[in-house]
């Protein structure tokens, strides 16, 4: 197989990059990486990070990823506390721990379960489905996303770095927000109903508090606050993350169909691992030279299926990227006025 | 450095020689290592063998489409070449007709055609969860593996934590009709006296029998899953310290779940010879990280790796190299780095 000199570079993909889209949003906060497993999200959110704690913001680099890598990029422990990063003047790091958020959650459930069942007049004990309901493995990424948003909330930095879950998790974590509302708008909506069915029903026709519907109203807003924030195209950007491969390339492809779908905006695509044809002699054995002919094609494919979007192409560093001196390399790459390699 | 390549086939053809049961094919592991290469090619090997093979992948980030390059999604078993069918779920279009089922099933339960608000929208908020996601996937892979119809079922699991879901899914399942059963028990006044006022009668018969159906399928797939003669998990991992860190966490989740893993499939083994030839620095370096990786895997799990799969020149797509994994897989070369 011989290597054809294709007409374009790599360089010529992007035709915004990242460092412009920065400059023409100042008011970017919440930026997002997400994309198949495996594609470096980690490495790019953190070298997202570190770039503009470097251009002078102050800057929170979160990882919502269940099983989180921050502690083993950064080589130090951000797990649960939001910890300053050596050697990243203005930047701290947080791997969420949700361990807290799901037992609070445990105890809210139970007390409205508890209040709504003395309510229905029904005698039973919450106990059982506060079980079945945190038993379920969806809980956990609902805490993860609670666990953002109280993040987002607390509004300590000028801009959040999300290291997102592989990106299924990501689209139903932002899409949960749309759930929410549509679940709480129901249940405000039935417990008026309620009123009327337990008038209905009820010996004693008075009115009464109704904890669970103010805790509802509460829960609502919030969740309503958060999707505001996230579906906004001044303060928020998802970035997907490929390689020049086959499979990343088609799932990056569903999931921005999909985030379109939620009005979350998307602030393009990053290639990463492209290997530096200037850096692989000529006699280099067929297995290097066939593998870079692969990525010269693919990079026709993510030319045609991402037209404008390309923000950077991040080379293929000689090792793996741990460490701030590192990502400091991976940044300088990613800001870079022309953004490739 | 590795245990030497014994003579005959290669191991991983050998478990399925020797354990022609274990019709319930498995591939788990973190996102991104092969998992769904693997389960491609396994079942391109099965099928020129003469099995009917079915591979399916309830994994959005799966591609079973991408690898076969057909679109398959949401088409039901596509025929890919002789005896091999490859399904995508639709997990959305699932998830619709499992809502509404679910919402029908409970009315029906309580007798009414109109439940208190309160649990008819307790149920609507719960099937709007995350989790339904996952059960009605769920349900979709119970109603695949229940028909049968096949020589030979490869499961695409979405990435680590999932594939724990899905084995958990069963117990919550279970737990939850449970509950539902017992609540209607004890709603049995409050509905007596609804049904006065509406002037019906519960069907109870009907409702139970409902039940006990949904907790017999159940019972069958997580009992499939779980079952050593029938099954064979496979753990896919690479020569990477974050992953070895991983997979030994997740091998005793699974031991957990009482799930037994039939071996360990090494992915991406950088082919030993690529040292002698001039490499660029990356590959140089990775080389040496491998080494001491290789090692590590074999100290670990020894005797359990049934293939060391080389990294290839490119990736992954479309049949002709579909043909050679399997050849990696399963032909004479296990993808054994040289003798060292």
């Amino acid at each position: 197989m011989s290597l054809q000199t294709a007409s374009a570079t790599w360089e010529d993909l992007v035709e915004e990059p990242l460092s412009a889209v920065i400059e023409a949003r100042p008011t970017l906060k919440y930026l997002f990486f997400g994309g198949k497993g495996g594609v470096g999200k980690t490495v790019l959110a953190g070298a997202a990070a570190l770039g503009l704690a470097r251009r002078g913001r102050r800057v929170l680099l979160v990882s919502t990823n269940p099983v989180h890598s921050l502690s083993g990029l950064l080589d130090q422990d951000v797990f649960g506390r939001v910890t300053p990063v050596r050697g990243g003047e203005g930047l701290c790091a947080l791997e969420i721990d949700t361990r807290e958020t799901i037992e609070r959650s445990k105890r809210e459930i139970k007390e409205k379960i508890d209040w709504f069942l003395k309510y229905a007049e029904i005698r039973t004990r919450a106990d059982a489905f506060v079980e079945s309901a945190t038993m379920n493995p969806a809980f956990e990424e609902s805490a993860m996303f609670e666990s953002m948003i109280d993040v987002i909330f607390r509004g300590e930095y000028e801009v959040y770095v999300f290291d997102t879950a592989p990106t299924a998790n990501a689209r139903r974590l932002l899409g949960m927000s749309a759930v929410y509302s549509m679940w709480v708008q129901k249940m405000v909506q039935s417990r008026e109903e309620a009123r009327s069915l337990r008038r209905l029903l009820s010996y004693s026709k008075q009115e009464e508090a109704d904890p669970l519907l103010d805790y509802l109203l509460h829960f609502r807003d919030r969740i309503a606050a958060a999707k505001r924030l996230l579906t906004d195209t001044g303060l928020t950007a998802f970035f997907f993350v490929t390689l020049p491969e086959a499979l990343p390339i088609a799932v990056v492809r569903r999931f921005i169909s999909w985030f379109q779908d939620f009005g979350i905006p998307i602030g393009g695509v990053i290639v990463n691992g492209v290997i530096d044809r200037a850096m692989v002699p000529d006699t280099a054995p067929p297995f290097v030279l066939n593998r870079i002919a692969a990525q010269e094609t693919y990079r026709e494919e993510i030319r045609r299926t991402f037209p404008g979007m390309v923000r950077a192409v991040i080379p293929l560093f000689e090792t793996e990227v741990r460490g701030v001196p590192m990502l400091e390399r991976v940044a300088r790459v990613l800001f870079a006025p022309g953004a490739g390699p | 450095m590795l245990s030497p390549e014994p003579a005959g086939p290669a191991p991983l053809a050998r478990f399925f020689q020797d354990f022609p049961q274990r019709r319930y094919i498995m591939f788990g592991g973190k996102g991104g290592l092969g998992k769904t290469t693997f389960s491609a090619a396994t079942a391109y090997y099965l099928a020129r063998r003469g099995h009917k093979v079915l591979v399916f992948s309830v994994d959005p980030q799966a591609s079973l489409s991408d690898i076969f390059q057909q679109d398959i999604y949401g088409r039901g078993p596509v025929e890919i070449i002789p005896g091999l069918f490859a399904q995508e779920i639709d997990a959305d279009r699932h998830i619709k007709e499992y809502q509404d089922q679910i919402r029908r099933k409970i009315l029906e339960m309580y007798g009414f055609d109109r439940v208190p608000e309160e649990i008819e929208h307790y149920i609507a908020a719960a099937s709007a969860e995350p989790a339904m996601e996952e059960s009605a996937i769920f349900d979709q892979v119970v109603d695949i593996v229940v028909a049968g119809q096949y020589d030979y079922f490869i499961y695409d699991l979405v990435p680590l934590g999932h594939a724990l879901y899905y084995l958990s899914m069963a117990s919550v399942y279970d737990e939850w009709i449970e509950r539902i059963t017992r609540l209607r028990q004890e709603m049995q006044q409050y509905a007596e006296m609804a049904a006065r006022f509406k002037g019906e009668q519960l069907q109870e018969d009907l409702i139970l029998q409902e039940l006990q159906d949904i907790r017999q399928r159940i019972t069958t797939s997580s009992r499939i899953l779980t079952d050593q003669a029938r099954t064979a998990f496979f753990f896919v991992i690479i020569p990477e310290e974050m992953v070895l860190l991983d997979t030994q966490k997740a091998a005793q989740l699974f031991s957990r779940f009482q799930v037994p893993i039939s071996g360990y499939i090494v992915n991406r083994v950088l082919p030993e010879a690529l040292a002698k030839e001039q490499i660029p620095d990356y590959l140089q370096h990775r080389l040496q990280m491998q080494q001491g990786y290789l090692h590590k895997i074999s100290d670990l799990f020894g005797g359990q790796v049934l293939a060391w799969i080389p990294e290839f020149e490119r990736d992954v797509t479309g049949l002709e190299m579909i043909a050679r994994m399997a050849e990696a897989m399963f032909g004479g070369d296990g993808g054994e780095p040289a003798d060292r």
